[in-house]
């Protein structure tokens, strides 16, 4: 069953940079897809037309359901909802300890049972004993299995993650690499953007390659 | 949405808690831009009293016919009265008149003068609204035309000077308030837009775990609510106490309204509700 698909999708810049050019790709329920180029290859932007930041300027970007030709800007929150999103910068908020920065994501849209949901996925993320430690405590790793708690906490289909081993020393890179291979395996989908040609081949699932806007 | 509404409540309480400073320094901003634009209030209200009273003090005076009997004299106190604008006619007597000027200048003044040379007037006052140049200069020109009446004598001049002044005064007026005002809004606005900014962060990542516009924004409206209210409440309660502090240096006349506090906390309210809903959209 295809979750995602881009079709033909270029997307300009006013300033008139092609960050995109006839991007077509798909991706199926369950699958696991590492997208690896260099910085400034379109990689970040091609995650962005997927959680509907960005629109494209030619082709259609579709969704499970949520298509981007169509999409009303008032139902954009419900598509993220259904989505898990790694940004690059890992963005933990500071005041708040690692259970409240996991738990903010299922307040946000109103999510039922969210003590519970919340002990489970640190659990699964290897993070119950740093519960209660500020993000200033947290080393790299740590920090980026928050991130990735939170973009799982609300049970996605889809998980996005932008560079999520960048940063972090190689063991704790391949920590993260098997915690995303696990969380893979348990059903939920993910597309994971990398400069690094290892993570994809340690990941062992497909591989998108992107060069200067284009997947070649 | 009764969720949203919690939510928002909490953060809100949670944020105090966290960053008791900078909601201290929001706070002081907004209480005296309030407090500013309450002094301001205050003058303009203490104006429009002032000139309000000098207003209560135009009237018309009509000298009558000398030789007018009583009865004649009342029916034409009557008439006038029936006269729009007119509030009261009252009836002075030659009698009354030279009383009126004895207390004035004195018993040998009168004694000088030997026979009593006033004539018989009516004091004419009017209705409020009906106080300005033209409108008392109409009322004056129909009372002169009635019957009985000799002349009619309003202060023409000075009413005119007065009209003048109150309307220059006002658009002076109303330029400050304006200029305050505007300077307020945005003084307020602005540490609303600040505390939103100090959160970007926070707001970036309910975007993207898909929080509402309305969930986001909840917080930032009621902190800004709150911020507004209390600064009102601070502001007004500065003032009454600079009021009660410089009351003895101030006329006799001069008041502090409740009306004008009540105006602070109420723009405060109103600044804080739009700072907060400005700040979120921009």
């Amino acid at each position: 069953m295809q979750i995602l698909s881009f079709e033909r999708v270029s997307l300009q810049y006013p300033q008139g940079i092609e960050a995109l050019k006839e991007v077509s790709f798909e991706l199926k329920k369950g699958e696991l897809f590492t997208l690896v180029g260099p910085n400034g290859s379109g990689k970040t932007t091609l995650l962005k037309l997927i959680y509907m930041e960005l629109f494209p300027t030619r082709g259609t970007v579709r969704v499970k359901g949520f298509s981007s030709s169509k999409i009303r800007s008032r139902d954009i929150p419900c598509l993220r909802r259904r989505l898990g999103i790694v940004p690059q910068a890992t963005e933990l908020l500071e005041e708040r300890d690692v259970f409240e920065n996991v738990a903010l994501a299922m307040r946000a849209v109103g999510g039922k049972g969210i003590r519970r949901r919340v002990w489970e996925v640190l659990s699964q993320t290897g993070l119950s004993s740093r519960a209660r430690s500020s993000p200033h405590q947290l080393s790299g790793g740590e920090a980026k299995r928050v991130a990735i708690a939170r973009a799982l906490v609300n049970q996605p289909f889809l998980l996005l993650a932008d560079e999520p081993t960048g940063g972090i020393d190689q063991e704790r890179a391949e920590g993260i690499l098997s915690l995303l291979k696990r969380i893979n395996r348990q059903g939920t989908a993910i597309l994971l953007a990398t400069q690094d040609e290892r993570v994809g081949q340690s990941l062992a699932g497909g591989i998108l390659r992107i060069a200067q806007g284009r997947l070649i | 949405m009764a969720f949203d509404r919690l939510y928002g409540i909490k953060e809100v309480l949670f944020n105090f808690r966290r960053y008791p400073a900078r909601f201290l320094v929001s706070l002081l901003t907004i209480s005296l831009s309030l407090l500013l634009l309450g002094a301001f209030l205050c003058l303009t209200f203490n104006l429009k009293l002032t000139l309000q009273n000098l207003r209560a003090k135009v009237e018309i005076e009509a000298f009558l016919k000398d030789g007018i009997t009583q009865s004649q004299m009342e029916e034409l106190a009557g008439r006038v009265r029936l006269i729009q604008g007119v509030k009261d006619a009252i009836l002075i007597t030659k009698e009354e008149a030279l009383l009126d000027l004895q207390r004035e200048f004195g018993k040998e003044f009168i004694d000088d003068l030997g026979a009593n040379p006033l004539p018989p007037s009516l004091r004419v006052r009017l209705r409020e609204g009906w106080r300005k140049g033209e409108i008392v200069q109409g009322i004056a020109a129909r009372i002169d035309s009635l019957d009985g009446v000799e002349d009619v004598e309003y202060g023409g001049k000075w009413l005119e000077r007065l009209d003048r002044f109150v309307f220059h005064l006002l658009l002076l007026d109303l330029i400050l308030g304006v200029i305050i005002g505007l300077s307020s809004f945005m003084s307020v606005s602005n540490v609303v837009s600040r505390t939103f900014l100090a959160r970007r962060k926070e707001v970036e990542i309910m975007r993207l775990v898909g929080a509402t516009r309305r969930f986001i924004q909840r917080p930032f409206l009621y902190e800004g609510l709150f911020q507004g209210f209390l600064g009102g409440v601070i502001g007004a309660a500065l003032l009454y106490l600079f009021f009660l502090l410089l009351s003895p240096q101030l006329p006799s006349e001069a008041i502090l309204s409740p009306k004008v506090l009540g105006l602070q906390v109420g723009l405060g309210l109103a600044f804080g509700g739009l700072g907060g809903r400005f700040s979120f959209g921009r």
